[in-house]
């Protein structure tokens, strides 16, 4: 007999023990989160099954799996969210330290020494950090769950059965490894710190007993582990005009006007707002608010919260950065030219640098029927002559275009080697110009 | 378009650069004196003379190997003088990072140790026999004048352990009444009380089953 769900009781009970100060709760050290950009996670399972799991039921070792990874996606106020992505076929060794978030059965790779159910390796970037409700984490970029052979573990089937013989919870266990995968430690690291029920009944708590119920689903203190590093979340929605996608309302030619306003399940609980649009502009406070970025750039809005909801208790400054607004400039190309000898021509885009992103795309014209879409050719001429080059820059400013004469004539003398003969005359404004290029450095070869 | 190249491949070498870094946890059983002592093929007295890592021939997943020098051998084969090589999961990694599996037993030179050890690899290497709880660090307590046994379960990575800059845990025994416990658990050999000890190395288990009657494990339903 499975026990039904409960989020909302299990929410309820979050309100009272948040007041006390016995919560034991702590991430790992040093403190890592995957990021939101990252999430779903991403999870493989063995092919293999459990083997002392009874699967004769509706089990099987992964959707066993998938379910313990939703008892944390179904804590309220909660961002953690995770995808099942099929069998890790022939790679169930253990421990190794790829890209990939696996979990693994029957230790193959003979890690896990008596008396150890399962472990888990979280993996992080040095590089990466961030700031979550006042304190800093790593990046989380995947785990290992590795669960230990020997061990009798049981379906929930088995484990709420009146007639289960000792075996251990295989849901709860996941849950707790998965935990550890998401950034949370024990809830308490000795016998002598955990007599507090709560911390002794959590699902981080480090061991578990034959038949013991009730420890798949998080309670008080696992809830508030994971509320602090993925709890209220705070975003906003662009307002799109109609025919426009979200990203293009996000993205365009300064002056840019974006609508931004606070979705009804946020508003709900909200009691101020404060909007930062990251261009050094004053920060707004209404719900419902308009911006207009004038400068070309990339900027990151934050839109920090306060507010009070009955299932995620009181909260303050949940802040967080929410979105980029990319404002830009028309392009301005413009290019140079060298000559490289034998009627081959290097093009610099000599184009203004705006902010990344602005210039997405370049399409050259060389004049003689060639062209090509990169930043910087190299071009070789069939036969000498004045070619009309242009040189088409496009991104979410717009579209310009430069046009400038190459001339390319015979050389005459071969040993004056790079840019030997070279000039360039003429001006270069966009919309058009002259360069005059004397490719001179060697004998072509007659045109076929 | 190459500045867009050039922006992702730097995000890419990026991520193989930075150093992607581990660490880990475990759920576990609680074990009693009496099955640590019958679990372990191996139980001594010692002092810590080396620690080091090493990676595993899967990718970057450290071990941490330490050389514990023998002064009192309670069951196994280990002559006191003689040396035994303690193998755990997790260490350091060549990018500078670490692998603590918390609750895992950590090691420090000089520290004086009992542990409690099972074969753990090909390589003649020992493991802790259920992490954390297969150790217990010896240390004049100056307070009493006494030495002093604990453990140490640890959720937290701290780059160098130091065994002496730690407080001693309110938690700690006398030493002596503990090693003289441990060393009657360890010349009974007794099998302890019938409590299912999870992930028992299959050997043990065969010998549990038998000693209580209990079925073999192929005949279970």
């Amino acid at each position: 007999m499975i026990p039904p769900r409960a989020p909302a009781a299990a929410a309820l009970l979050v309100l009272a023990p948040l007041a006390l100060p016995l919560l034991g709760w702590k991430p790992i050290s040093p403190a890592r989160k995957w990021f939101p950009e990252d999430l779903p996670v991403d999870f493989r399972v063995s092919e293999e099954e459990e083997e002392s799991l009874d699967l004769s039921g509706e089990w099987t070792t992964a959707n066993l799996v998938d379910r313990s990874f939703q008892n944390w996606e179904d804590v309220p106020c909660s961002d953690m969210r995770a995808e099942y992505a099929g069998t890790n076929a022939n790679d169930n060794e253990g421990f190794d330290g790829d890209s990939n978030t696996e979990v693994k059965i029957n230790d193959l790779g003979n890690d896990l020494s008596s008396g150890v159910l399962a472990a888990t390796v979280t993996y992080y970037s040095n590089g990466d950090s961030v700031t979550y409700n006042g304190a800093d984490y790593r990046r989380i970029t995947s785990f290992d769950i590795v669960f230990n052979d020997g061990v009798n573990f049981g379906t929930p089937d088995e484990i709420y059965s009146p007639n289960c013989e000792g075996e251990s919870s295989f849901e709860a266990v996941a849950t707790h490894e998965i935990g550890h995968g998401i950034g949370l430690g024990h809830s308490c690291e000795s016998d002598e710190a955990c007599t507090n029920p709560t911390l002794r009944g959590a699902v981080m708590y480090w061991s578990i007993g034959g038949c013991e119920t009730d420890r798949e689903v998080p309670n008080a203190d696992d809830v508030a582990g994971l509320n602090a590093m993925y709890g209220v979340y705070t975003d906003f929605d662009v307002v799109v005009p109609e025919g426009m996608t979200e990203g293009e309302a996000r993205t365009g030619k300064v002056p840019l006007t974006v609508e931004f306003s606070v979705p009804d399940d946020v508003a709900a609980t909200a009691v101020a707002y404060e909007w930062n649009f990251g261009d050094g502009s004053t920060p707004s406070t209404g719900r419902d608010v308009q911006h207009v970025y004038e400068a070309e750039g990339q900027f990151t809005v934050t839109l920090t919260v306060t507010g009070n909801s009955q299932d995620c208790g009181e909260y303050v400054d949940s802040s967080r950065e929410v979105g980029l607004v990319l404002a830009c400039e028309a392009p301005t190309p413009s290019f140079s030219a060298v000559n490289l000898g034998d009627g081959k021509v290097r093009f610099d885009n000599t184009s203004r640098q705006g902010a990344y992103g602005c210039t997405l795309d370049y399409r050259w014209d060389f004049g003689d029927g060639d062209d090509v879409a990169t930043f910087e050719p190299v071009h070789t001429y069939a036969e000498p002559g004045t070619y009309a080059v242009s040189l088409v820059a496009m991104g979410p400013g717009g579209e310009a275009r430069y046009d400038a004469d190459v001339v390319v004539t015979v050389a005459a003398d071969p040993e004056d080697g790079e840019g030997a003969g070279c000039h360039v005359t003429g001006g270069s404004a966009a919309g058009g110009g002259l360069v005059v290029l004397l490719a001179l450095a060697r004998p072509r070869r007659r045109p076929r | 378009m190459i500045r867009r190249l050039l922006a992702v491949s730097a995000l890419g070498l990026g991520v193989l650069l930075g150093s992607a870094t581990p660490a880990a946890a475990t759920t576990l059983h609680p074990f009693t004196d009496h099955e640590l002592a019958w679990v372990a093929d191996v139980v001594v007295v010692g002092t810590v003379e080396s620690v080091g890592s090493a990676l595993s021939g899967r990718g970057r997943h450290p071990y941490t190997y330490t050389t514990i020098r023998v002064e009192e051998a309670m069951k196994g084969g280990a002559a006191p003088g003689s040396t035994v090589v303690v193998r755990e999961v997790g260490g350091d990694t060549p990018d500078g990072g670490h692998a603590f599996v918390p609750a895992s037993a950590r090691f420090d030179v000089g520290e004086r140790v009992l542990v409690f050890l099972e074969p753990a690899a090909e390589d003649g290497a020992w493991r802790c026999v259920g992490m954390f709880q297969g150790k217990y660090t010896l240390r004049a307590d100056r307070r009493s004048g006494r030495t002093v046994a604990y453990r140490v379960h640890e959720n937290d990575y701290s780059p160098a352990y130091d065994h002496e800059a730690r407080p001693i845990p309110a938690g700690a025994v006398d030493a002596e009444s503990l090693l003289g416990r441990f060393r009657r658990l360890a010349s009974e050999g007794a099998v302890p009380p019938e409590r299912e000890i999870p992930g028992l190395r299959a050997d043990r288990r065969a010998e549990f089953r038998a000693y209580w009657g209990l079925p073999p494990e192929e005949d279970r339903p």
